[in-house]
């Protein structure tokens, strides 16, 4: 029962998901099968969900693959960029754009800090253009 | 004949100077924007409606028409190049069209995307030419249970595509279903899932989860080897051309997915989106090696934007003669058309021939203005990807999240679209598909509407599935699939 194992994970990631939004669903009406309330496709939804999640997991067992090598260093500072975008957005797209550019740039380990600033610029240049001056995306610029 | 007379007056209107000004006018903005990751269909024609009050009427809609498959093939451009959808029906362009930007074929397969298109559009016409009235009639006969057997058909179809493995494949289906039920309940009004987000009473945008799931995903994997990885793409006006072999491989995908768009087109309700994964999921199951699909087949490009062009055209059937939009972009376009004071329906077709007509040839005009256009533009395309991809990705990432906003113009979204890139990610890691997730996703509304209505009307009975021979139909071939498939599997599997 390694954990190395992708469909097991992946088996188990169903089976946890299907069961919660079955149970998770049971709060609105059921209804009948002449009238589906709005838990009904929920309720059998996840169950499905759950029981072919069981499924995935018997995959996995009989013919285990490992997991390939996952990229934190990526993970972390793309999804850093966007966080910062998402913070600094209103605030100004100027902003948001440079420090965004330059936070995600990190995620590649060998550039010179010279050379992700010079990249930032240009993109936040770009994307002024772009998006606020030619298609009048409503954001503010500075 | 009557509708060689139509074909002749359409191409008088559309061939007229000034309609072929708005055309190309409408192509080129069109692709202009939809190569911009993230902005697609719906956003580029909302910003041009306006300028649509006041022009005469078969103008607006040639020009919006145009910007309609002009910004398809711009989104389908940014999904080879970047694996970034602009909307849905450009997501399936993604699963073979990346990859064979990655074996530095980008030229080839933007070339023969815009073939394709061409070539859809020309089909789809042909059928609209034969069997237009017809076609309408059909669609009227395809009550809530037959389409609720047909969005099972589809679903299933998406859900086995993957070479992979079925219950991963099914089980993405349920999971993008379910996404899809989050958000207002239209028939009762109950927040489901919505865990007291206001931001998410209106469920998750499409958009955002697309962009989330196939662009940011792609940039995390990326980020750090794109460029040893990726092949350097050959710009040469050669390699954009097809050889023999890629020819001869690509005819029978183009007519499959034709027909497959034309059908789907004509129903009111399904469109380019359905069309473009139900052809994918067919030549899939057609093909002798399905193992080459996700890897870069060129099939794979071909059928599905053969598929979406054909769809456009049938699409307009419906919308036009019944007033029933196809999707959410042809609702947009009926909008323009009642605001310009032309009333679609049965009677438009006598009423209005040159603006019937007239559209439809258009659309196949505004294709070849896009192949001719591209011819150079291709080059430009793909040398952006000799960029090095240090400096390109954090401008994706920053296009998604512009896009993510503009969604709908909410900041929260941008969170989200970082969210679902996460969620992308953990999925490519364990080896999950996820296309049948957003097909799911998709057409997850439908389906319940659907199942609903046809439960309603036979009081709880579900015989009401098996009595409809439409229906019945669908079910028996939906059956079928799974089972041979199934069987496929396991006798495959000793072998493996």
């Amino acid at each position: 029962m390694w954990l190395n194992n992708r469909g097991l994970l992946a088996g188990v990631f169903f089976i946890v998901v299907g069961l919660f939004v079955s149970v998770y669903g049971q709060r609105w009406n059921f209804g009948s099968f002449t009238r589906m309330g709005p838990a009904f496709l929920p309720v059998v939804l996840g169950f499905t969900l759950a029981g072919l999640g069981v499924g995935v997991v018997i995959e996995g067992l009989r013919r285990p693959e490992p997991l390939p090598a996952i990229e934190w260093r990526s993970l972390f500072f793309v999804s850093a960029g966007i966080i910062v975008f998402a913070m600094l957005a209103r605030a100004g797209l100027v902003y948001a754009t440079f420090l965004a550019a330059l936070v995600a740039s990190y995620a590649e380990p060998n550039s010179r800090l010279l050379s992700r600033v010079l990249a930032s610029v240009v993109i936040t240049g770009l994307v002024a253009l772009v998006f606020v001056k030619g298609l009048g995306v409503r954001l503010p610029l500075l | 004949m009557e509708l060689f007379n139509g074909l002749k007056l359409g191409w008088e209107v559309a061939s007229a100077y000034d309609s072929l000004l708005y055309c190309l006018f409408g192509v080129t903005l069109g692709m202009l924007v939809g190569v911009i990751p993230g902005i697609g269909v719906l956003a580029a024609i909302s910003l041009l409606l306006p300028l649509t009050f006041g022009m005469n009427e078969v103008h607006a809609i040639i020009m919006l028409a145009g910007v309609y498959y002009g910004t398809r093939y711009g989104g389908s451009t940014a999904s080879i190049l970047l694996n970034l959808p602009g909307d849905t029906a450009s997501a399936v362009t993604c699963l073979d069209g990346y990859p064979m930007a990655r074996q530095g074929k980008a030229a080839l397969a933007l070339f023969m995307t815009a073939i394709a298109s061409l070539f859809g559009a020309t089909f789809g016409f042909v059928v609209l030419m034969f069997s237009g009235p017809g076609i309408a009639e059909y669609a009227l006969r395809f009550g809530p249970a037959e389409y609720c057997a047909l969005m099972l058909l589809g679903l299933v179809a998406a859900a086995t595509m993957s070479s992979r493995s079925i219950s991963k494949g099914l089980a993405m289906v349920m999971l993008g279903l379910i996404l899809g039920l989050v958000g207002t309940d239209i028939t009762t009004g109950v927040q489901r899932y919505t865990f007291g987000l206001f931001n998410l009473s209106d469920g998750i945008s499409l958009i955002v989860l697309a962009m989330g799931i196939f662009g940011l995903s792609e940039v995390i994997i990326s980020a750090r080897h794109a460029d040893s990885q990726r092949r350097k793409p050959e710009i040469s006006l050669r390699s954009m051309l097809p050889n023999r072999g890629e020819m001869r491989m690509s005819i029978l995908p183009a007519f499959r997915g034709a027909a497959v768009g034309s059908f789907f087109g004509a129903l009111p309700g399904t469109g380019s989106t359905i069309a473009s994964f139900v052809s994918y999921a067919l030549e899939t199951k057609v093909s002798r090696t399905p193992d080459r699909f996700g890897n870069g087949a060129l099939e794979g490009i071909v059928a599905p934007e053969s598929a979406n062009n054909a769809a456009i055209q049938t699409a307009f059937i419906p919308t036009l003669t019944l007033g029933i939009p196809g999707d959410a972009v042809m609702a947009l376009i009926l909008g323009a058309l009642i605001i310009n004071g032309v009333t679609p329906g049965p009677l438009m077709i006598e009423n209005q021939p040159e603006i019937f007509w007239g559209v439809l040839v258009s659309l196949i005009i505004g294709n070849v203005i896009l192949l001719i256009l591209n011819v150079p533009l291709i080059r430009v395309w793909t040398s952006l990807l000799l960029i090095p991809y240090r400096y390109l990705f954090p401008l994706i990432g920053i296009c998604v999240a512009i896009g993510a906003y503009s969604a709908s113009n909410n900041v929260f979204d941008i969170y989200f679209v970082a969210g679902f890139g996460l969620a992308g990610y953990l999925m490519v890691v364990l080896g999950l598909p996820i296309a049948p997730l957003i097909l799911g996703f998709v057409l997850s509304p439908l389906l319940e509407q659907t199942l609903r209505r046809a439960l309603l009307i036979s009081g709880g009975d579900y015989g009401i599935f098996l009595r409809s021979p439409i229906s019945a139909t669908l079910l028996a071939v939906t059956a079928i699939l799974l089972v041979v498939i199934v069987v496929l599997r396991w006798r495959g599997s000793p072998a493996n």
